[in-house]
């Protein structure tokens, strides 16, 4: 069977963007730069025009890349996009999913389902194509007055201690860039860490996976994630099944460690395979590749003027879905940041909290792919026997399930330890909101407009379905996370309805946004007093990121200032 | 904690052994362990076990004609 030609929206081809006319005659200036449109580099492109930073973003291909790529886009990932205003369009194309289920040969060892709480706009998980992600973010950009330098491809640079002059090609002849900051978000062929000659840390690991989108014409699959250990139609080895938009199917199939990628991705080969797995051949093959698993990191995110955001600041196996979700939550972490330093509204030392934060939630996820890694592919005999008999057992015995290690999926970085935290003083009910943690989300009703759409309640109806109902839009401004923003908010509980609080507070260049319960929002639920654990003069501080930067059972003006000031490096 | 009764226990694994060749045993031990670390289930004291198996480790063969040689 021939491989299909790929669909035509992923194989459009962009324009190739013209040099500027200014270029031709001296190096072109730009705040920051970004290498690379992909999903990392155009969620930062977003962010950082949102927050009134111009951008120049290059991209030397002239369309999306090969096949469906990073497919699991998590809830943080989805509350980042919709901060940004890209969600909507993804949720409406992409496959809600919350149940998985894990195999044993013949046997079902245990299905989980993820059951996010009720109350949350975004579902658990969507499974979209990346293709698809990157569209939506391209269309968001373009509404922003912005775009991408399609066929604008970073040959060289020359870093300085005042920036970084860049080198760039195209069709029509070279130019160059005189930027303040490069972000390089190239991926694993990046020509800023080559020309930087910085080296990854980290283990290759010898297995080889076979990976295919097959667009599967009739099925009894469930939109579930389904994994096998040693399953009977790929003995001895590992598979995964997941659905994405389209009606096409992600294959994942472990190979043996001496398989010759060649081989292995010819057609007829893979057809027989995925015959064999399906039970019937009443499907079409649009994508294989054959990968390796990877755990690598720089060193350092931060090199003087040019920094590094996702793949090509580190890799992690798929397993766990982190490789996408950790890229683009790089790209959240960094763009209030560097937009205040560009402003001059923080000092440049600032950006080294960007590293901290980001390094440390690589090396959670690099911890968690390498013990995936280990127990679906066990490096000697010996393991591998323990690793059999740790399934025989969780055949039989529920309290041997939690060894079972299928990939575990990717959970948003809490930046506890973070310089930029102020560690919490007074007793609260809830620890997922220790400082540092991301803001959870509750549905609310906004008190400005009294005539506006009724907010979805949080009843019964998972947040997947009212995302997919059609009320989207209706509901868009009933969530607490879209009022937050992307700038500095102090959640307040007023001690008393009739306390006089103002709308903005000044701490230094930044101005704080007052949000008070009952004054800017109804909490109609009554879930933001009971997840924040809110009682009167409680107050939590939110970074653009949403993070949580500090909480006090009862603030004041100069605890609010100290703790926006460590924030941005002041302190 | 302490064994209530080790002679018993050790008699029983014993005769739980006796029958199995060297990969069924190795199997065996290997459930055993695993059903033994989720009764401990704290991770301090399973880590400790791990430390005092691995220091408990005779000599091989090999390592003792190593150093002699050196």
């Amino acid at each position: 069977m021939p491989l299909r030609a790929e669909s035509s929206e992923q194989n459009h081809c962009f324009a190739a963007a013209p040099i500027p006319e200014s270029a031709r005659i001296e190096p072109e200036r730009a705040p920051v730069v970004i290498a690379g449109a992909g999903l990392v580099g155009l969620t930062l492109a977003v962010d950082l025009v949102l927050q009134g930073i111009p951008v120049v973003v290059l991209e030397k291909r002239d369309r999306f890349g090969e096949g469906s790529r990073s497919i699991c886009q998590a809830k943080r990932t989805l509350e980042i996009w919709d901060r940004l205003g890209a969600a909507e369009a993804m949720l409406k194309r992409g496959v809600t999913w919350k149940v998985g289920r894990v195999f044993h040969r013949e046997q079902l060892l245990y299905s989980f389902d993820l059951l996010p709480e009720s109350g949350h706009k975004m579902p658990a998980f969507i499974n979209l194509q990346q293709f698809h992600v990157e569209a939506a973010l391209i269309e968001r950009l373009q509404a922003l007055g912005a775009s991408v330098r399609w066929c604008h491809e970073l040959k060289q640079l020359a870093a300085s201690a005042a920036g970084v002059l860049l080198e760039v090609e195209t069709p029509a002849g070279s130019y160059q860039i005189d930027t303040e900051w490069l972000v390089d978000c190239e991926g694993v062929r990046s020509c800023a860490r080559r020309a930087l000659n910085l080296r990854f840390e980290g283990e290759i690991f010898a297995d080889k996976f076979l990976i295919c989108d097959v667009k599967i014409h009739r099925t009894d699959f469930p939109t579930e994630r389904w994994f096998w250990f040693e399953p009977p139609f790929h003995a001895g080895q590992t598979a995964l099944l997941h659905r994405q938009a389209d009606d096409v199917w992600r294959i994942d199939l472990q190979l043996t460690r001496d398989a010759d990628p060649e081989v292995e991705r010819d057609p007829a080969r893979v057809t027989e395979r995925i015959t064999r797995m399906l039970g019937h051949s009443d499907f079409s093959i649009e994508w294989v590749s054959v990968y390796a698993f990877q755990c690598r990191t720089l060193e350092r995110y931060v090199h003087g003027r040019v920094i590094f955001a996702g793949d090509s600041a580190h890799q992690v196996s798929p397993f766990g879905a982190r490789g996408g979700n950790g890229g683009v939550q790089d790209a959240d972490n960094l763009s209030w940041k560097l937009a205040r330093v560009v402003s001059g509204r923080a000092p440049p030392a600032l950006l080294e909290s960007y590293h901290s934060e980001r390094k440390a939630a690589t090396l959670e996820n690099i911890l968690n792919s390498t013990r995936s890694t280990n127990f679906m592919s066990p490096r000697t005999e010996v393991t591998r026997i323990l690793r059999d008999e740790a399934l025989a057992l969780a055949g039989r015995h529920s309290f041997a399930r939690p060894l079972v290690n299928p990939g575990r999926l990717s959970v948003p970085a809490h930046l506890t330890a973070s310089q930029l935290i102020t560690p919490d003083r007074d007793s609260w009910s809830t620890g997922r909101l220790a400082p540092g943690s991301p803001a959870i989300d509750a549905p609310i009703r906004l008190s400005s407009a009294p005539g506006s759409p009724a907010v979805d309640a949080p009843g019964r109806r998972g947040p997947a379905q009212s995302a997919h109902n059609g009320t989207g839009a209706a509901s868009d401004d009933g969530w607490l996370l879209r009022l937050l923003g992307n700038r500095f908010v102090l959640l307040v509980q007023p001690e008393s309805t009739d306390a006089k609080l103002p709308r903005n507070f000044e701490a230094g260049a930044e101005s704080v946004a007052i949000l008070a319960v009952g004054r800017d929002f109804e909490d109609c639920g009554g879930l933001v007093k009971q997840r924040y654990d809110l009682t009167p003069g409680a107050a939590y501080l939110f970074r653009p990121d949403q993070h949580v930067a500090a909480r006090w059972r009862v603030g004041s003006e100069e605890l609010v200032r100290q703790a926006v000031n460590r924030c941005l490096g002041l302190l | 904690m302490s064994f209530e009764d080790a002679d018993a226990f050790y008699a029983t694994l014993v005769h739980a052994l006796e029958p199995l060749d060297k990969d069924e045993a190795f199997r065996f031990l290997c459930r055993l362990a695993l059903i033994l670390a989720n009764e401990i289930g704290r991770h301090e004291v399973l880590q400790a076990a791990l430390e005092e198996a691995a220091a408990a480790r005779p000599p091989r063969q090999e390592d003792s004609a190593e150093r002699s040689s050196s």
